[in-house]
C-alpha cells in the first residue's frame, strides 16, 4: 500500500523539524530515496505542493492565484488580502480566453470562479 | 339283255381295254398333273390366306397400335394438362409469397427508412441546436470582448470577492 502526497509531507516536514542543515540534506536525499523505491517520483510535485503549504501554514501566509483576461490591478489585490486578513502569496495568471471577470484559487483548494466564460459555459 | 348290248354294238373286250386306259390316264394324269397342281393350288391358297391372317393381324395390330397411340396421347394429354395445372398452381403460390415477401421487406425497408430519418432528424436538430448555442456563446464572449474592460471586469469582480468573504 503507497502512501498519500499528504502522508508524505507530514513525515518529511516532521523529519526536517529542528535538524541542521547537513542533517537535513542527508533526510531530504532519503526521502527521495524512498520516493524512487516507492515508484512515486511521478507525484514529487504534489509532494512538494503539499510542503510548501505546510510551512506556509506554519508561517500563516495564504497562497491565492488570481487569473484573469487582462491585467491585476493593485487595488484588487489589495482587496483579496483585506478579505482574507492574512499574509497573502499571489500567484497571477492571464487568459485571455476567459473574456472578463475573476478566478480565485485558494491554496489550490477552493475556487471561485467568476469569470465571463463560466458563466456562459453554465448558461449553454 | 344281250340283244340290247348287242344292238348298242358294246364289245367286252374293247370295252375293258378302254376302261383300263381310262384308269392309268386317270392315274397318270393324278400323278402327274392334278396332283402337282392341286398341291400347288393348295399351297397358293395356304399363302394367300397366311398373307390374308397377317394382313388381319397387321390390321388389327395397327388397330390396337392406333389405339394405344390415342389412349396413350389422351393419357399424355391429361398428364401435361396436370403438370401445367400444378405448375400454375405452384407458380401463383409462389407468386404470393413472393408478394407477400416482398410486402414484408418492403415494409421492414420502410420501417429501417424512417428509423434512420428519425435519427438523422434528431441529430441534425441536435447540431443545429449545439451550433446556435456556439453561435451564440461566440457572439457574446465578441460583445464582452468590445466592452471596455473596467466595465467589463467591474461586476464579475465584485461578485468574486463578495463569494470570497462567504468562504473566509
Amino acid at each position: 500500500m503507497g502512501y498519500s502526497p499528504r502522508q508524505y509531507a507530514l513525515a518529511l516536514g516532521a523529519a526536517l523539524t529542528k535538524k541542521t542543515a547537513e542533517e537535513r540534506k542527508n533526510i531530504l536525499r532519503n526521502f527521495l530515496r524512498l520516493i524512487v523505491k516507492n515508484k512515486d517520483l511521478p507525484r514529487l510535485n504534489f509532494i512538494i505542493n503539499e510542503v510548501e503549504r505546510d510551512e506556509r501554514k506554519t508561517k500563516g501566509i495564504l497562497k491565492v492565484e488570481l487569473t484573469s483576461s487582462g491585467k491585476i490591478s493593485t487595488e484588487l489585490k489589495k482587496d483579496v488580502k483585506k478579505i482574507l486578513g492574512k499574509k497573502i502569496l499571489f500567484e497571477e495568471k492571464t487568459d485571455p480566453g476567459l473574456s472578463a471577470g475573476l478566478k480565485i484559487l485558494v491554496e489550490n483548494e477552493t475556487l471561485i470562479d467568476a469569470t465571463a466564460k463560466h458563466q456562459l459555459d453554465k448558461l449553454f | 339283255m344281250e340283244e340290247l348290248i348287242k344292238h348298242f354294238g358294246i364289245d367286252w373286250k374293247l370295252l375293258i381295254a378302254q376302261a383300263i386306259n381310262f384308269f392309268i390316264l386317270l392315274f397318270l394324269l393324278k400323278k402327274f398333273a392334278y396332283g402337282p397342281i392341286l398341291k400347288i393350288l393348295r399351297k397358293r391358297k395356304e399363302e394367300i390366306e397366311g398373307g390374308l391372317k397377317a394382313s388381319k393381324e397387321a390390321k388389327e395390330r395397327l388397330e390396337r397400335a392406333e389405339e394405344l397411340k390415342e389412349e396413350t396421347l389422351q393419357k399424355a394429354r391429361g398428364e401435361a394438362l396436370s403438370i401445367v395445372g400444378q405448375a400454375e398452381k405452384t407458380a401463383k403460390i409462389r407468386q404470393e409469397e413472393i408478394v407477400q415477401g416482398g410486402h414484408q421487406k418492403a415494409e421492414l425497408i420502410m420501417a429501417d427508412a424512417k428509423k434512420v430519418i428519425e435519427e438523422e432528424k434528431a441529430k441534425m436538430g441536435e447540431e443545429v441546436y449545439q451550433n446556435a448555442e456556439a453561435l451564440i456563446k461566440l457572439g457574446l464572449e465578441k460583445v464582452l470582448g468590445r466592452m471596455p474592460t473596467k466595465e467589463r471586469d467591474e461586476i464579475l469582480i465584485q461578485e468574486a470577492l463578495r463569494e470570497l468573504k462567504t468562504i473566509k
